[in-house]
């Protein structure tokens, strides 16, 4: 039981790991959505 | 409870907090800057459109000091009036309709972008804050002449 616990949370850690690549690539699309929708928004708020 | 990754939880509030971010400040623009989208609500029998007030006589009205109503009839291929003259700093509140289809009307460079559909009548405000000639073009294609569809506004 002890062993198989111990089994699982190195599969719970190595996921984690495994995350931060998708964790990056998602920041990198929110920051590009982000900066889209600050332009657009710039470009309204000049216009007025 | 279910166990969501550590990683996935932040990407996950990040992703939710922006999106009510966004509508928070569509909210306090709306409420504090008086800032909306065209308005559509008020209707006319497109039938009658041309001969009811005040489309029967489009044109601009002054209706307080430097604030005017702009009544514009979009028809298949033109609006009507063809060339408006406003004084610099006006606000303009437009008022547009049409007999005919769907028509846009759209001032490039500006935040002016309204659709015009028959039955409806489209109204948004307006400061010409800079002097010059704006042109007034339909965005929304509404048949063979539909290039050729377009007016001017000179703000001196």
């Amino acid at each position: 039981m002890a062993q198989n616990r111990s089994i699982n949370r190195e599969n719970h850690e190595e996921e984690e790991e495994n995350l931060k690549g998708a964790f990056t690539s998602s920041l990198i699309v929110g920051v590009i959505i982000l900066l889209i929708w600050i332009s657009v928004f710039m470009v309204y708020l000049n216009r007025i | 409870m279910i166990n969501i990754p550590r990683y996935e939880r932040i990407w996950l509030t990040l992703g939710i907090a922006s999106i009510v971010i966004f509508l928070l400040l569509t909210g306090f623009m709306a409420v504090s800057m008086n800032l909306h989208p065209p308005n559509h609500m008020e209707t006319i029998d497109p039938r009658t459109a041309t001969t009811t007030a005040p489309f029967d006589s489009p044109g601009l009205r002054q209706i307080g000091p430097n604030e005017y109503e702009l009544v514009i009839v979009a028809r298949l291929f033109s609006f009507t009036p063809d060339t408006i003259t406003i004084p610099s700093g006006a606000k303009v509140h437009f008022k547009v309709t049409t007999p005919d289809v769907v028509h846009g009307l759209e001032i490039p460079y500006t935040n002016v972008n309204m659709m015009v559909v028959p039955g409806h009548i489209t109204e948004y405000t307006y400061t010409f804050k800079k002097a010059g000639d704006y042109l007034i073009l339909c965005n929304e294609y509404c048949g063979t002449g539909h290039h050729l569809m377009l007016s001017r506004i000179v703000v001196e």
